[in-house]
């Protein structure tokens, strides 16, 4: 299967009172807590640490964009892309690009297609709609999300595919002129991702698309499940369940044994699902974002739902949300996760939270060493999708 | 329309389905209602209903209208109703709209404004908020709740009316089908309608703006940008009252429209 790194740059400097001062690290945190000086050594070291995930081996590195908060300093996935793509010599992965938060999805189109270009062919292209919060954060109206992503995406890939100019006039999009100059090199169009959480609507989206879906940070009863839906959608519809369709992103942490993995990781890891995704309900789900359906079945499960409520690294770890342990540890984990969600793409999120340079570089090494040439073999390889 | 007890009724309108509430005699008055409305006839209504044939219906997308495939803004329901006057055979009303609903009643009375003999705004949305305002749609059902009314009983009472709403579940459906129809007209810009102050000029009718004197949703201050868009308005502040006054302190909203209402 393929590996991929992800980063999700978070700010590692809020204080415990910055924190118990604020209902959320997104939206209404104030950025006066933000240090440019401190920001700027900062992505210094993320990039360095992006550009690591290449140098061990890694098929690709991932990016993506968040807005207005501690939580991720990425505004833009194809910036953050831009910056990396003449460092690695990799898949640049973009997960993706928000469409629906996007008020112009041919700009995304011709910088898609520009990196694209540029890279002679190494880009994915992520689609997503965006946290709830980034609603709030964008005075974007929720209740028309879905529809706008939906409409954003199948105008980018005509405008990809059909030779322009041509028109467009949507519901939500209306341009006289479609005519992106440049075209994708990669033909039809670079291979596009659908991250999520596990929407069934995404799932039979992504599966009918032959788009290669990516669950993240979800628990391995969840995953089991949305995995099986996948393969029975992919069989619907092309015949066949298509691990190479499928992928699955984690945060993971290795260290020389199980304890010392567990005592380095802990501190940071919580920071990140406790402080960093904390947010107000109605930000994380903001009004018309789901379904009456899905917001029914989120509420009335939301004391297991990710940023709300205080998780500990034992509870993340036992619930499959995360990998924590020695190399062997993870390495069986992702041997039996592999076996029973049948991925055939990786993503590794080895940075989380506060998680110091010296740990990630120690665990992240130890990972390319004693994990990536066993779980490397395991599975298909993924191949292009989205033709 | 029968002359006792309220009715109720479906009228196509524009392709759309609307639920329509009505009771009483005498000319007509138009009730336009709130955000948070859940499609409920508050006394008032009957109280009017003395006076007045009162109509009330459910907005596009709310409670036991459908939704409406081209509603974007206040100003497209705006064409609902003025066309659900006409199907009506109503040439002229009264209307009385609370917050979201006086948003859509400024917009018709700004629209048609031949249309209109008396026009009430209950805590009108549509005007840039004043003052220090919560944003509606962070706000949790219970934290509503707690904002909404000015005395303890009502607060208490909402409040635990809302702590039960998601155990409910057509009636949590229609709070959240409600409040996504709220997000898709008044997202962005929060609550308002930044080229309504350039047509206020055009209404005619007289105009009474009544306002609970604590409202915590859109506060009193609130309250002058409505003067001043529509000059000829007047203006009643309900004491021990917040966004609801026409349910929190009925007698005390009754009094004060009555004269208005010539009633």
């Amino acid at each position: 299967m393929k590996i991929f790194g992800f980063h999700l740059m978070p700010w590692p400097y809020l204080k415990p009172e910055d924190i118990s001062g604020s209902d959320s690290s997104w939206v209404t945190m104030s950025n006066a807590l933000y240090d440019p000086v401190k920001g700027h050594q900062l992505y210094d070291t993320y990039f360095r640490q992006i550009v690591m995930y290449d140098e061990v081996g890694f098929d690709g590195i991932s990016v993506n964009e968040h807005h207005q908060t501690a939580y991720g300093l990425m505004p833009s996935a194809n910036m953050t892309a831009a910056m990396l793509l003449s460092q690695v010599k990799g898949t640049v992965a973009l997960l993706g690009n928000a469409l629906s938060l996007s008020d112009h999805p041919l700009k995304i189109a011709e910088e898609v297609a520009y990196l694209d270009v540029v890279s002679g062919g190494r880009i994915i292209s992520g689609f997503v709609r965006g946290i709830g919060a980034e609603y709030h954060s964008f005075s974007m109206d929720p209740s028309t999300s879905r529809e706008r992503f939906y409409e954003a995406h199948d105008l980018i890939v005509k405008a990809w595919t059909d030779p322009g100019p041509f028109e467009w006039y949507g519901k939500h999009y209306k341009f006289r002129y479609v005519n992106p100059w440049p075209r994708p090199y990669q033909q039809p169009h670079p291979p596009i991702w659908s991250p999520s959480q596990g929407s069934a609507e995404t799932v039979e989206w992504a599966a009918r698309n032959k788009y290669v879906y990516l669950q993240t940070f979800s628990d391995t009863k969840s995953c089991e499940k949305i995995f099986g839906e996948l393969r029975e959608a992919q069989e619907r519809h092309h015949g066949r369940a298509m691990p190479e369709c499928a992928g699955w992103s984690v945060p993971i942490y290795v260290g020389d044994t199980d304890e010392s993995a567990l005592r380095e990781a802990k501190p940071h890891i919580e920071h990140l699902f406790n402080d960093l995704l904390r947010m107000r309900r109605d930000q994380l789900f903001p009004a018309g974002y789901l379904t009456v359906e899905s917001t029914a079945r989120v509420m009335s499960s939301r004391a297991k739902g990710l940023g709300i409520g205080r998780k500990t690294c034992e509870d993340l770890m036992e619930a499959g949300i995360i990998i924590v342990g020695s190399a062997d540890t993870v390495r069986e984990t992702i041997e039996e996760r592999q076996r029973q969600f049948q991925f055939g793409n990786f993503s590794g999120i080895f940075h989380f939270g506060t998680l110091p340079d010296e740990l990630f570089q120690a665990s992240l090494t130890r990972f390319a060493e004693s994990v990536l040439p066993h779980v490397r073999k395991l599975g298909e390889p993924a191949l292009v999708a989205g033709a | 329309m029968t002359v006792l007890g309220k009715i109720a009724r479906d009228v196509e309108v524009s392709g759309i389905r609307l639920r329509v509430l009505s009771e009483g005699q005498g000319p007509p008055l138009l009730f336009l209602h709130g955000s948070g409305d859940l499609g409920s006839w508050p006394e008032i209504l009957t109280d009017l209903s003395r006076h007045f044939t009162v109509i009330r219906p459910d907005h596009p997308g709310f409670t036991g209208s459908e939704d409406g495939e081209h509603i974007k803004s206040v100003h497209d329901i705006s064409f609902v109703y003025l066309s659900l006057m006409d199907q009506l055979g109503l040439d002229k009303v009264s209307v009385m709209g609370v917050s979201l609903g006086g948003w859509i009643a400024a917009d018709m009375a700004a629209t048609e404004p031949n249309r209109f003999d008396r026009i009430v705004l209950v805590d009108a949305a549509g005007l840039r908020p004043r003052g220090e305002y919560p944003d509606y749609f962070m706000l949790t059902p219970v934290e509503l709740a707690e904002l909404v009314y000015a005395t303890d009983s009502m607060r208490e009472s909402m409040v635990a009316f809302m702590t039960n709403l998601e155990s409910d579940s057509e009636t949590f459906g229609t709070y959240h089908r409600n409040r996504a129809s709220t997000a898709h007209l008044a997202f962005n810009p929060y609550m308002h309608d930044t080229q309504l102050p350039t047509r206020l000029h055009r209404v005619k009718a007289d105009t009474l703006v009544v306002w609970g004197a604590k409202d915590g949703i859109l506060p009193l201050e609130t309250s002058d940008a409505w003067l001043q868009a529509i000059p000829a308005a007047k203006r009643i502040v309900i004491d021990e009252a917040g966004h609801l006054p026409h349910i929190e302190q009925r007698e005390r909203f009754l009094t004060a429209v009555s004269p208005f209402f010539g009633i």
